[in-house]
């Protein structure tokens, strides 16, 4: 091996990428964007959970007020936060997802755990906490609730999904969206920049169709192939990881079918601004990762700052993962406001994308 | 009647004046042959005329109107100097898709561009699998399926064996005698004997124009390549 060839071959290499200037910034902004995003989101995501301490009869809720200070005053874990109130009020704030669980004092019987249920992780760490919780409060607090006694029974009710919910249905729904959406991402950017590299654009381009026009039939023809691998995706999920599915099938086909829309015209508009598919490749920790990152899969938003919900608020992929994930573990339907406000935000950015693709068409 | 009428254009790429102040006419029914170098603007003069690119400053017209209007792309032919063209699509399939393009739906308008080009034998055939002469009569056919009233072509015989260019020229000459404006920017000197007027570029502007033998009389050459070379060389040296 000639050590002068090598340096010939390494020189080139560096010579011609120093000269993609897209390359080198990419080098500097992907990582700097990535790191910090990630850094900060785990940093703040530390996941915060809402415990409601009520009674289970109107009469005793002086006793759930005492509970919920005994609880409180006690050094049980941080991530915790524990509310009195009232039953009533307490299951209506678990149908809206403001809480993940409440402890419900029954008088002569151990308390009963009703869970909001599509948080596999906060499920199991309220169920962890509510046996510890009976075990505190069986021994400071007199009255209706038993002294003594084997350990406490935890009776669970669930509000959403159920018992066998585990980790993986949890993850499933961003699973699907996120990969829908990466795929369509890809294949409709490469093949987009393809019309534009062998000129065909360009021709296109000289007859009267309008721009309108051929972004339209672009997003329809790719959106064919974007539903065939919706569907591949969707199918797979649910048969290779078993998952449980707690709404209407349709509905998640319906929202990942708009994400891929949407993705589709991000897909044009991206190709716009690349001149290779090494390029295009680049797009992808910009475009596609803070997304995932932001849409709420990996990390719950819960704790974040206001300035990381408004950002996960900007993107399509937040809506489409809330919907899919409100309709597989939640059993929404469409007439549930995340589940139609969130196809209703996949619409309106597709249509962005699609004015937005049409009007950067003209750059040869 | 012009056909295109460029007044003092100048298109202008970063610090490249690509087209510096063209001016020229081009008589409808007529064959205009474009010489020049490479990089004399004769490909940004066509996209210019195509609607591709806009004008920094100076007025364009094409059958009377702005470049790039939908009247104008309707009645325009453009044939690029690389054949752009669906390499998973048949030839027939290529040629069909542009002439609906043009509002032209009919199979048979595809099918008679196709024969134009001499095709007809290859009409089912995928286009990544044709030569590279064979693409770009593909490319031709895609430009005149819809007949049009002003065909622009950029460098379109590169590639095509003689015999078959003699026969494209024949066709080319049928065409303006129905009335099209035939635009054509060339390298090939032979070719360029076949137009009715010639206009020699050099850095954006136009050198010299007219027919072939005002031009070979201009110069004193005894053919066009040594008129053309003569036109470019008194322009090269110092004054």
């Amino acid at each position: 091996m000639s050590p002068r060839s090598v340096r010939l071959i390494a020189l080139r290499v560096i010579r011609q990428l120093r000269r993609d200037r897209r390359t080198v910034a990419m080098i500097f902004v992907v990582p700097i964007v990535m790191v910090v995003l990630l850094g900060f989101m785990l940093r703040a995501g530390e996941d915060k959970l809402t415990l409601l301490i009520a009674a289970d009869d109107p009469a005793a809720q002086p006793i759930a007020t005492l509970a919920a200070a005994t609880l409180q005053s006690a050094d049980l874990p941080s991530a915790i936060q524990i509310e009195p109130t009232e039953s009533d009020a307490g299951y209506q704030r678990l149908r809206d997802g403001d809480a993940e669980g409440m402890l419900l004092l029954r008088p002569g019987a151990d308390p009963r755990l009703v869970l909001e249920g599509t948080r596999a992780p906060a499920t199991e760490a309220l169920t962890r906490f509510a046996g510890q919780a009976a075990l505190l409060l069986r021994a400071t607090t007199a009255g209706p609730l038993p002294a003594g006694g084997p350990s406490p029974e935890i009776e669970r009710e669930f509000i959403r999904a159920g018992p066998e919910l585990d980790l993986v249905d949890g993850i499933a729904p961003a699973f699907i969206t996120f990969f829908a959406y990466f795929f369509v991402f890809l294949l409709t950017s490469v093949a987009f920049l393809r019309e534009r590299q062998q000129g065909t654009l360009e021709r296109l381009m000289i007859t009267p169709i309008r721009r309108l026009e051929i972004i339209s039939g672009y997003m329809l023809g790719f959106g064919f192939f974007a539903l065939l691998q919706a569907f591949v995706v969707v199918t797979v999920t649910i048969l290779a990881l078993q998952i449980h599915i707690f709404g209407n099938l349709l509905w998640v086909f319906l929202a990942v079918v708009l994400v891929t829309l949407g993705a589709v015209n991000l897909g044009i508009l991206c190709s716009t601004f690349a001149r290779n598919e090494l390029q295009v490749v680049q797009f992808i920790p910009l475009v596609i990762v803070p997304q995932a990152l932001l849409s709420g899969t990996f990390l719950p938003l819960g704790g974040m700052p206001d300035w990381i919900i408004w950002l996960s608020r900007a993107m399509p992929m937040t809506y489409a993962v809330e919907a899919v994930k409100a309709v597989m573990v939640g059993g929404s339907g469409i007439s549930d406001l995340v589940v139609w406000r969130g196809m209703l935000a996949l619409v309106l950015f597709a249509i962005f994308f699609i004015l937005v693709s049409a009007r950067t068409l003209r750059r040869a | 009647m012009d056909a295109v009428a460029l007044t003092d254009i100048v298109k202008t790429f970063g610090r490249l004046r690509a087209l510096d102040g063209l001016s020229l006419n081009i008589r409808a029914g007529t064959i205009y042959g474009i010489l020049g170098s490479n990089g004399a603007g004769k490909t940004t003069m066509i996209r210019l005329i195509a609607g591709l690119l806009a004008a920094d400053s100076g007025e364009a017209r094409v059958l009377d109107d702005p470049p790039g209007r939908p009247a104008v792309l309707a009645r325009t032919g453009y044939m690029p100097q690389t054949p752009a063209l669906y390499e998973e699509l048949t030839v027939h399939e290529n040629v069909a898709f542009f002439a609906a393009c043009y509002g032209r739906r009919d199979p048979a308008a595809a099918d008679s561009a196709v024969e134009f080009v001499g095709l007809s034998d290859r009409s089912d055939s995928q286009v990544r699998t044709l030569s590279g002469g064979m693409r770009q009569r593909v490319s031709l056919a895609c430009a005149i399926a819809h007949d049009p009233a002003i065909l622009l072509l950029d460098e379109p015989t590169v590639g095509v064996d003689p015999a078959l260019r003699v026969q494209l020229w024949g066709r080319f000459r049928d065409m303006a005698a129905r009335g099209a404006t035939i635009l054509v920017s060339s390298h090939i000197m032979d070719e360029a004997e076949r137009c009715d007027t010639l206009g020699l570029i050099l850095n954006g502007r136009l050198l010299a124009e007219g027919s072939v033998a005002e031009i070979r009389a201009r110069t004193g050459a005894a053919d066009l390549e040594g008129a053309f070379l003569a036109l470019a060389g008194s322009v090269d040296e110092p004054a």
